[in-house]
């Protein structure tokens, strides 16, 4: 028979496990904005979601839930850069996107345009701008979930946001939009 | 965070980030207001921040395969069948948790809000005055502002409550007229609550402009010279801040 003690932990675990299934989407755009391609996006954030279900008594402190399943997604996607790129040190990395082939009108080319311009950021600067900015993390969570100290975090987030904001300077301004090479990862 | 960490320029990401603490945002605003070239460098990181999350706000659907990659092991096909069942089990267990609590008062209300006045400086703070601030282009935020107003005035009208809702940044393209669905939604709003105001930032307006993405507002939409300035003059009447 179950106990109260027992209930309890069960009721804070099915919690825990419903605020996990609750991330899926946000998962699923966050591996997104960092490899640009949907079918790994998805199988990353599939992946993460799974892997945080099975270690959920690991964690400790059920407040840093969701900066705790962000690492489990960004050790996913490291795992399978390393396994594409051993030996290569990732964080400045270039690793860029296949663009988008149609631009059907003004939003969807600054869509594109905004996408290809974090394409191009190095791998550091990506997650960081996306954790921060899709997600709305803390700068001490992110340093948490990268692994990486805070003053690191801030300069990549100055960095990054003004390559971005260089990138993206002609926007709005009548011009055609800019269509940079690219190439898929693997 | 301390101010030590932070240089000039990782102040303005700071406080478009939302990092700094109360006391230290509100100082940083006042430089703000008496820097021309400070507040349109804020607005460019408030700008690419919004572009970053527009962008993203709809990533494009994963698509349907009937077998995965290669890459994918059988312990991870298993693994997401697995977290399926759990998502189909735990769907169940939401409702199961409701609040019935009682009405909380006003300053309870607005604490749990993270509400913030003016107290420390020995401003006397009048919590039926509240400033709702939105600077995100972000549907769902948005309409969590409108609900978060509707709510405050339909529970604490009793109380004379007065709710301004200050938009800048990408939250002013949710102030468009003409088709924007929103329309409506403000027109009702401020016809059943006379006491709800919506102002639009006007430094934010003639940046937008000067950038080639003119604003056509609602007309029941006041535009304050900037967002800046109006909250601070806010604050400094007594009024709580809510950054929504």
């Amino acid at each position: 028979m179950e106990t109260p003690a027992m209930f309890s932990l069960r009721h804070k675990t099915d919690e825990l496990k419903k605020r996990i299934a609750e991330e899926r989407m946000r998962l699923y755009r966050m591996a997104y904005a960092w490899c640009c391609e949907p079918a790994l996006a998805d199988d990353l954030a599939q992946e993460a979601l799974a892997k945080a279900l099975q270690k959920i008594h690991q964690l400790r402190e059920p407040e840093r839930l969701e900066s705790w399943l962000y690492a489990i997604l960004h050790n996913c996607w490291r795992t399978y850069l390393r396994q594409r790129k051993p030996d290569t040190p990732l964080d400045e990395e270039i690793i860029p996107c296949e663009d988008n082939p149609e631009q059907l009108n003004q939003r969807q080319q600054v869509i594109d345009s905004v996408r290809a311009a974090i394409a191009h950021l190095p791998l550091g600067q990506r997650e960081v701008i996306t954790l921060v900015d899709l997600n709305g993390f803390t700068y001490a969570e992110v340093a948490e979930v990268l692994e990486i100290p805070i003053g690191t975090v801030m300069s990549r987030l100055n960095r990054g946001r003004k390559a971005l904001q260089s990138a993206l300077s002609e926007l709005g301004q009548e011009q055609e939009p800019r269509r940079t090479p690219l190439r898929r990862v693997k | 965070m301390t101010r030590e960490d932070y240089t000039q320029e990782a102040w303005l990401h700071a406080y478009v980030d939302d990092e700094l603490t109360p006391s230290d945002r509100y100082e940083f605003m006042q430089q703000l207001l008496q820097n021309d070239a400070l507040c349109v460098r804020m607005c460019e990181i408030h700008r690419t921040k919004e572009l970053v999350r527009y962008a993203f706000a709809e990533p494009p659907s994963p698509p349907v395969r009937q077998t995965r990659t290669k890459s994918h092991s059988a312990w991870r096909r298993v693994s997401a069948v697995a977290a399926v069942i759990a998502l189909m089990m735990l769907s169940f267990a939401g409702g199961l948790y409701a609040n019935h609590a009682g009405q909380p008062s006003l300053r309870a209300t607005l604490g749990s809000l993270g509400a913030i006045g003016l107290e420390k400086t020995g401003v006397s703070t009048n919590p039926s005055h509240v400033l709702l601030h939105i600077a995100s282009e972000n549907n769902v935020r948005f309409t969590h502002t409108l609900d978060q107003a509707a709510h405050l005035l339909k529970t604490y009208h009793k109380q004379g409550l007065v709710v301004e809702v200050v938009v800048n940044g990408g939250a002013l393209n949710l102030l468009q007229a003409g088709d924007n669905p929103y329309a409506a939604r403000v027109h009702a709003l401020m016809k059943e609550y006379p006491n709800l105001h919506i102002v639009a930032c006007g430094t934010g307006i003639g940046y937008l402009e000067a950038r080639g993405f003119p604003i056509d507002l609602m007309h029941q939409v006041r535009v304050a010279p900037s967002a800046v300035e109006e909250i601070v003059k806010r604050l400094r009447e007594g009024w709580v801040y809510i950054n929504a």
